[in-house]
C-alpha cells in the first residue's frame, strides 16, 4: 500500500509531508530505497509537474476498455485515422511503423501494446497523437479520442500505481476521482505522461535492431 | 624466391619425404640436412596424440601430407627469411634522415608473423622477442618512444631473434638468454625513455584566393598545407567565395523545392481526374437534356372527330379552317403546340397548358445551363492545360536549380593529389605514381569523407612488406613499382581504380570499406595485369536525388536504387542461382500470392560472383526520382539507406541492397527455421580452406586436418583465399588475420557480398588475443575465434561443432 502511495507525483508538498510523517521507519526506508532504485534504473523525463493549484488541460482517449487522460502539454497534433504507416524491419511488437510528420520521419507506437507489453491487433481505425519532447517526436496510436480539452482539478483525483497494465511503468498512474464528475460514471482512469515513455521506447526500438 | 616457386619446390620435397625420410634428403641442400638432423635429435616434435584421430584413412587432399620434420625445416627457413627482411627494413630506416615512423609498419607485420609462427611451433623465446618488437613499434607509433631510440631497440631485438634462431639450429634447443638480455636492455631503455610532448599544430590556410581549392582545403582537408603542383594539374575554373551557411540554406530551400515535385504531380493528377469526372458528368447532363427535350416535344395534334365537337364555337372555327387543313397548313400549326395542345382524354385544359409551359421553360433553362457548364468546362480545360505547362516548366526549373546547386559543391579530384603524392613520396622505395582523370568532379562532402580512408589505403599499401622484400631485386632489374589512380565518372557514379603492380599489405581494404559503405558505394579488389592488385571504389558523385525503381512488397512501397540492380525480369524466365524474397529480406509479413502470370524479379549485378541472384517483388510500379533523407539513429536498420516521400506524403524506404543481403545472409536468415534446415542439408562435405601467410602454419594445420579426415586447400594471402573461396566454397574457412593483399577483416567484409559463401563457417586463427579484435571479427561474421598457438583438440572440436551446429 505504501509503495503504491509513493508514486504520487501530484501531491502537494503539505500532503506529501503529512504522508511521510505517517510512515513507519520501515516504510520510510523502503520508500527511500524504492526512490533511489527508480532514479538509478531510469533517467526518464520528469513526471508532469503541474502545480497542484493549476487545472490540468487534457484529452481523454480510449485504450481497449481503459480510459486514459493525457495532459496536452507535449501533444503537437492529433492526426486522423487515414494516416498511412510504413513498415520498418526489426520493430518491437508495439511499434506499428513510421510516418512522415512535418518533414520528419517518426516512429508510430501502438500505445496499448506498449503498455500491456503484449501483441495487440493493429487497430485499423486509430487516432494518432504526435508528441514531441526535447526535439524528438513520436506518434502514439489510440483507439479513439473521447474528449478534447477537458480540464481536471488534481485535487479531485487520487493517484496510485497502475494495476491493469504491466508493472513499473514510469509516467503512468491509475487514478480515481474523489467525486464522479468530469470523467462521467466511470470512476477509474489512467493518467499518462507520454514523454516519460520516450527513453524506454527509443531504447526498445534500438534494442530490437541489435537483438538479431 | 617467389611464392609459387617455393610451393613448387616444397611440393617436390614433400613427395620425396612423405614415405621415407631418407628419400626426402636427396633433394635437400647440406644446410637443410643439417637443420633436419638437428631437429631429429631434439625429439620435441611429436605427432599429435592428445586428440583422438579417427583410424579411417585420410581423405584425398590437395596437398601431400607433410611430416613434422618438413614443418620444422620450413619454420627455420621462414623465420630466417623474416629476420633478413627485418634487417633490410632496419637498414633502410637507418639511412633515412627523417626516420619516417610509418615504415615501422613493415617490421611490425613481419614480427607479428614470426610471433604467430613461433608460438604455434612452441618456440616461446622467439615468439616473445617478436612480441617485444611489436611493442616497441607500438610505443613509437603512439609517441611514447622516440623513433631513434625505438630504432636502436629494434636493432637489438632483431639481433636477439637471430641469435635465438641460430642457437636453436646449432644446439637443438631454443635458448632464452638473448631474450633475457633484450628485456634487460629494454628495461633500461624504458627508464631513460623520454616522453615526447604531444604537439598540437594548427595550420590555417588563408582565405585570400578566389579559387575553390583553398576553400576545400580549409573546410574539408584541414590540418595540412597543400603543395599544389599547378603545372601538373589542369587549370581550375574561376570561382567565388561563398558563405557555407548561406549556401547550405539555399541548398535546403532547393531541396524543398525539389521535394514539391511529387506533391505537385499528385495534385495535377487529382485535377486531371476531377476534369475527367466533370466531363463525364457533362455528358450525362447532355444525355439527360436530350431525354428531357424528347419528353417536352408535343405529340401530334389529335384529330378532332366530327362526333366529338368540343363546342359550337370550336365546331364553327374548325369548319372555317377546313380549307386550310392541307398538310402544308398543318405543319404551320406545329410550332405553336402550347397554344393548340389538346388532351385527348381530358379535352381542353388551361392548367395543363400552364404546366406544359413550365416544363418547356425548364428544358430551355437546362439547355442554357448546360451551355454554360460546357463553356466553363472548356475554360477549365484551357486553364488546366496552361497550368500543366507552367507546372511542368516550374518543376523542371526547380530540379535544375537543385541539381545546379549540387554542382556548386563539386570539387575536382585533383585537390587530393598533393596529399596522395606525399604519401607515395614517403614510401621506402621509389614508386612510379600515375594519375588519370584528376579533373573528375566529386561532391565536396563525399571527397572530405573519402580523403582520410583513401590516404590510409594508399599509405597501408605502399608501406608493404613485400615491396621492401623485393626491393633489391627490383632495383637491380630497374623494375620500379608502379601505382596508379584512375578516376572516371558516369552519370552520378564515380569509379576510382587504385592499382598496385605488387602485392600489398592486408588490411588495406578495411581502411576504406566503412567510409565507402557509408557513402552507399562498393569496393572491389582484383588481380591486375601487372601481377598486383587493384582496388575499385564506386560511389555516388553527389548526394542529390536518387533514381530508382519503385516496387511493392505487400502493400508497402520501397525504392531500389538503379545503381544496385541490373535489370527487371520474370522469375519464371530468368535463370537465377539464388532467389531472394523481398518480404523475407525485410522481415515483413508475407502477403498471399497474387493471381497473375508474371512474378517480377529484380536481377542483381553479378560482380565477381559466379552466381546470379535476384529479388522477387510483388509488383514493379515505376521509376522514380526521390530526395532521400537519413533516418534518425534509433530508426536506422541494416539495408535501409534512408527514406523519401511520395506525392501523397507516404514514407518510402530506400534500400541499400548489398547491405540488406549481407544482413540477411549473415544474421536474419539463420533465424529462419526452414533456412537452417536447408543449410544443414547442403552441408555434406568436410572441406577446409586454410588461409595463412605462414607456410609453416598452413602445412602444420593441413597435416592435422588431414589426419582428422578433412580435405584441405591452402591460400598464402587474402586474394588467393578469395579466389579459392569463390572457386570451391569450403565448409570451414580457417582464416589468419594478417595476410598480404587482404587481411582477415577484409575477407570477412568481402565474403558477405558473395551469396555462395553464406554457408561457409569462418574460424579466425590468429595471435591477436585482445577482446576488441575478437569482437570485431565476430561482428563481421566470424563463427569462432581461436588464438595461436591453438591446441589441436580445440581446433578440431571447434570445426566439428560448427559443422554439426544446428
Amino acid at each position: 500500500m505504501m509503495n503504491r502511495q509513493n508514486t504520487l507525483p501530484f501531491l502537494s508538498a503539505y500532503e506529501y509531508a503529512d504522508y511521510l510523517e505517517k510512515l513507519s521507519d520501515e516504510e520510510f526506508w523502503q520508500l527511500a530505497r524504492d526512490k533511489a532504485d527508480t532514479s538509478r534504473r531510469t533517467s526518464y523525463p520528469s513526471a508532469p509537474t503541474a502545480s497542484y493549484d493549476e487545472l490540468w488541460v487534457c484529452i481523454a482517449c480510449s485504450l481497449r476498455e481503459a480510459r486514459c487522460i493525457v495532459p496536452l502539454t507535449n501533444i503537437r497534433e492529433i492526426l486522423p485515422p487515414s494516416q498511412s504507416i510504413t513498415l520498418l524491419p526489426d520493430m518491437p511488437h508495439w511499434m506499428l511503423g513510421i510516418l512522415a510528420w512535418r518533414g520528419e520521419t517518426i516512429a508510430v507506437i501502438d500505445l496499448c501494446a506498449y503498455l500491456t507489453k503484449k501483441h495487440s491487433p493493429c487497430p485499423m481505425q486509430r487516432v494518432t497523437l504526435i508528441v514531441q519532447h526535447e526535439g524528438l517526436a513520436l506518434a502514439f496510436c489510440v483507439l479513439a479520442i473521447d474528449a478534447t480539452f477537458i480540464t481536471i482539478d488534481p485535487k479531485q483525483i487520487v493517484l496510485s500505481q497502475p494495476s491493469m497494465f504491466s508493472v513499473d511503468i514510469v509516467g503512468m498512474w491509475e487514478a480515481t476521482a474523489r467525486q464522479v464528475g468530469e470523467m462521467g460514471k466511470q470512476n477509474l482512469f489512467y493518467v499518462m505522461h507520454l514523454p516519460a515513455f520516450f527513453l524506454d521506447i527509443v531504447q526498445g526500438i534500438e534494442r530490437e535492431k541489435a537483438r538479431e | 624466391m617467389s611464392e609459387d616457386l617455393s610451393q613448387q619446390e616444397y611440393g617436390e620435397e614433400e613427395e620425396e619425404n612423405t614415405h621415407a625420410h631418407g628419400a626426402g634428403e636427396k633433394g635437400m641442400s647440406a644446410d637443410d640436412l643439417a637443420v633436419l638432423r638437428t631437429f631429429d635429435e631434439m625429439e620435441i616434435w611429436k605427432t599429435p596424440s592428445s586428440f583422438d584421430v579417427p583410424n579411417t584413412p585420410p581423405l584425398r587432399t590437395h596437398n601431400v601430407v607433410a611430416t613434422d620434420e618438413d614443418i620444422l625445416l620450413l619454420f627455420a627457413a621462414e623465420v630466417d627469411e623474416d629476420i633478413e627482411q627485418m634487417k633490410r627494413a632496419l637498414s633502410q630506416l637507418e639511412l633515412d634522415d627523417t626516420l619516417d615512423t610509418t615504415r615501422f609498419a613493415v617490421l611490425r607485420h613481419v614480427a607479428h608473423k614470426v610471433r604467430g609462427t613461433a608460438g604455434a611451433m612452441e618456440h616461446s623465446a622467439m615468439a616473445s622477442i617478436a612480441q617485444r618488437i611489436e611493442e616497441i613499434i607500438a610505443q613509437v607509433d603512439n609517441g611514447s618512444l622516440l623513433p631513434l631510440i625505438g630504432l636502436n631497440a629494434l636493432v637489438q631485438a632483431v639481433l636477439a631473434l637471430e641469435i635465438t634462431l641460430r642457437d636453436a639450429l646449432e644446439h637443438g634447443r631454443e635458448s632464452d638468454l638473448p631474450l633475457r638480455r633484450l628485456e634487460h636492455e629494454l628495461e633500461q631503455l624504458t627508464l631513460s625513455m623520454p616522453v615526447i610532448p604531444v604537439r598540437t599544430v594548427h595550420i590555417t590556410v588563408p582565405l585570400t584566393e578566389l579559387s575553390p581549392v583553398p576553400s576545400e582545403v580549409e573546410n574539408g582537408l584541414q590540418g595540412e598545407t597543400i603543395e599544389q603542383d599547378t603545372q601538373a594539374l589542369p587549370p581550375l575554373p574561376p570561382g567565388i567565395r561563398i558563405d557555407t551557411q548561406r549556401f547550405e540554406r539555399l541548398l535546403s530551400f532547393s531541396e524543398q523545392l525539389a521535394e514539391r515535385r511529387n506533391p505537385l504531380e499528385n495534385a495535377q493528377e487529382q485535377v486531371e481526374v476531377a476534369l475527367h469526372e466533370l466531363h463525364a458528368a457533362q455528358l450525362r447532363l447532355q444525355h439527360l437534356e436530350s431525354s428531357l427535350a424528347n419528353l417536352t416535344t408535343p405529340p401530334p395534334l389529335p384529330r378532332v372527330s366530327p362526333g366529338y365537337p368540343a363546342s359550337s364555337l370550336v365546331e364553327r372555327m374548325l369548319k372555317d379552317a377546313a380549307p386550310y387543313r392541307s398538310p402544308q397548313h398543318v405543319r404551320k400549326l406545329k410550332p405553336r403546340p402550347s397554344l393548340v395542345k389538346v388532351n385527348a382524354e381530358s379535352g381542353w385544359d388551361t392548367l395543363e397548358l400552364e404546366r406544359f409551359s413550365e416544363r418547356e421553360k425548364s428544358a430551355h433553362l437546362l439547355s442554357d445551363a448546360m451551355a454554360c457548364v460546357t463553356l466553363a468546362a472548356a475554360r477549365v480545360q484551357d486553364a488546366y492545360t496552361h497550368l500543366h505547362r507552367l507546372t511542368q516548366q516550374y518543376m523542371q526549373e526547380a530540379t535544375e536549380v537543385y541539381a545546379s546547386l549540387h554542382l556548386l559543391r563539386l570539387t575536382p579530384f585533383s585537390v587530393l593529389l598533393p596529399r596522395l603524392q606525399r604519401v607515395i613520396a614517403k614510401s621506402a622505395v621509389e614508386i612510379h605514381f600515375e594519375v588519370r582523370g584528376e579533373a573528375t568532379e566529386i561532391d565536396k562532402d563525399i571527397l572530405d569523407a573519402l580523403a582520410p580512408p583513401l590516404l590510409r589505403l594508399l599509405r597501408t599499401c605502399v608501406i608493404d612488406s613485400s615491396l621492401v622484400r623485393d626491393n633489391g631485386e627490383r632495383t637491380e632489374t630497374h623494375n620500379m613499382p608502379h601505382v596508379w589512380l584512375y578516376a572516371s565518372a558516369l552519370s552520378n557514379e564515380v569509379t576510382l581504380e587504385l592499382g598496385f603492380s605488387m602485392a600489398v599489405q592486408g588490411g588495406a581494404l578495411d581502411a576504406v570499406h566503412p567510409a565507402i559503405q557509408q557513402l552507399g558505394g562498393t569496393v572491389e579488389l582484383q588481380r591486375n595485369s601487372e601481377g598486383g592488385v587493384s582496388f575499385y571504389l564506386c560511389f555516388p558523385r553527389s548526394q542529390g536525388t536518387v533514381r530508382g525503381l519503385l516496387v511493392l512488397v505487400g502493400k508497402q512501397q520501397v525504392v531500389l536504387p538503379f545503381s544496385q540492380i541490373q535489370r527487371v525480369g520474370d522469375e519464371q524466365h530468368e535463370q537465377l542461382d539464388i532467389v531472394y524474397r523481398l518480404y523475407k529480406l525485410l522481415d515483413f509479413p508475407p502477403e498471399p500470392p497474387p493471381h497473375r502470370r508474371v512474378s517480377p524479379v529484380v536481377v542483381l549485378p553479378q560482380g565477381r560472383s559466379r552466381l546470379v541472384a535476384g529479388i522477387v517483388v510483388d509488383e514493379v510500379v515505376c521509376d522514380v526520382d526521390v530526395v532521400v533523407k537519413p533516418l534518425d539513429s534509433h530508426l536506422r536498420r541494416p539495408g535501409i539507406a534512408g527514406t523519401a516521400l511520395d506525392g501523397k506524403g507516404n514514407v518510402l524506404l530506400l534500400l541499400d541492397v548489398p547491405a540488406l543481403l549481407n544482413y540477411y545472409t549473415t544474421v536474419r536468415r539463420h533465424l529462419l527455421p526452414e533456412e537452417q534446415e536447408n543449410s544443414r542439408v547442403q552441408r555434406t562435405q568436410r572441406l577446409v580452406l586454410i588461409a595463412d601467410d605462414s607456410r609453416v602454419l598452413r602445412t602444420s594445420l593441413a597435416q592435422t586436418l588431414t589426419h582428422a579426415n578433412y580435405e584441405t586447400i591452402e591460400a598464402g594471402d587474402g586474394l588467393e583465399a578469395l579466389d579459392k573461396l569463390t572457386q570451391t566454397p569450403p565448409n570451414i574457412f580457417l582464416l589468419d588475420m594478417e595476410m598480404p593483399n587482404l587481411s582477415g577483416y577484409d575477407l570477412l567484409n568481402i565474403m558477405r557480398i558473395y551469396p555462395e559463401l553464406t554457408d561457409v563457417k569462418v574460424i579466425m586463427l590468429t595471435s591477436r588475443a585482445s577482446d576488441k579484435h575478437k569482437q570485431r571479427a565476430l561482428d563481421l561474421g566470424a563463427h569462432a575465434y581461436l588464438i595461436k598457438p591453438c591446441p589441436q583438440h580445440v581446433l578440431l572440436e571447434t570445426i566439428e561443432r560448427l559443422l554439426t551446429r544446428k
